[in-house]
């Protein structure tokens, strides 16, 4: 699927996700959370947030940036379960966890659509 | 690399159609499963109790390596919590399709973060024997979970030959 088309489904899921969350409706919260999931689940976390490479001798800015893709990765695996499952509180939590990471990732070179697309979902 | 994605998405794919089909796991899978989400809740906890006291050998990198820790521990947790959800669906009460394509993920992620450990414990005041312990325990915890994949796409390709057959 073309990137561009999954970053757009990214972005109208998270705008829809991010008002709803801001205007406290639970509900539709995981409504628009499940849409938020779909775009995930076909963006495929796989491609969309990609496994950077680690340098050989990486400083420990280096390490922190590596290990936090990663945990934002399991993060957004989490979140989707979460949503499926309709576990409000697991989203809520993980959504503050994520929008924390979510201004790091800025600073890491991913250039990937979810880059982009995290900080859409979390209206940051 | 590439082959390691295709592998996992066919893995990945087997557990679909598996749950799809409404088939169950067998009681050893069940037993395996068991045996990883504890595993992972253990490493979780261990790592997650001595994680306060990690602090970078230089000082000037203490920043960097408190952000490192932290997250690294937050991760596992993440995956302790994945193997449970996991667990819970293989027995039937909940099948999802986003719990299984984090155990597909998870393969990936846990030698990514093995590389990562590799390189940060040296810089950590952690004693060998936990940093040396919790290195084997995240290769283990990958292997375990790729062994798993294959025999259920194993299982799920017999039972398409099943069905095709005469």
């Amino acid at each position: 699927m073309d990137l561009k088309i999954i970053g757009d489904q990214l972005k109208k899921a998270a705008a829809d996700e991010a008002a709803a969350f801001i205007a406290g409706h639970a509900d539709a919260v995981m409504k628009l959370g499940e849409n938020a999931v779909k775009a995930i689940l076909t963006a495929e976390v796989h491609q969309a947030l990609p496994i950077p490479s680690l340098p050989e001798h990486a400083t420990a800015i280096q390490l922190a940036d590596y290990q936090e893709v990663l945990t934002a990765r399991r993060n957004m695996f989490q979140l989707v379960a979460a949503a499926e499952k309709q576990d409000a509180a697991t989203v809520r939590s993980l959504k503050l966890d994520a929008s924390r990471a979510a201004g790091r990732l800025a600073s890491v070179a991913l250039g990937t659509v979810l880059s982009v697309g995290l900080k859409a979902v979390l209206g940051i | 690399m590439a082959r390691t994605g295709s592998m996992l998405l066919a893995g990945l794919g087997a557990w679909l159609v598996l749950l799809g089909c409404g088939e169950k796991v067998s009681k050893e899978q069940l037993e395996q499963l068991g045996a990883l989400a504890g595993a992972a809740k253990e490493r979780a906890v261990s790592f997650g109790a001595l994680a306060p006291s990690m602090d970078a050998k230089d000082p000037a990198a203490a920043d960097a390596m408190r952000r490192y820790v932290t997250s690294h521990a937050e991760s596992l947790a993440r995956k302790a919590k994945a193997m449970a959800d996991l667990y819970e669906v293989a027995q039937g009460k909940k099948p999802g399709k986003a719990a299984l394509a984090q155990l597909a993920d998870d393969i990936a992620t846990s030698t990514a973060e093995t590389k990562g450990w590799e390189q940060a414990y040296p810089l950590l005041k952690v004693s060998d024997e936990f940093a040396l312990t919790h290195l084997a325990g995240l290769k283990r915890d990958a292997i375990q979970t790729e062994g798993l994949l294959k025999i259920l796409t194993e299982i799920m390709k017999r039972q398409e030959d099943k069905k095709d057959g005469p």
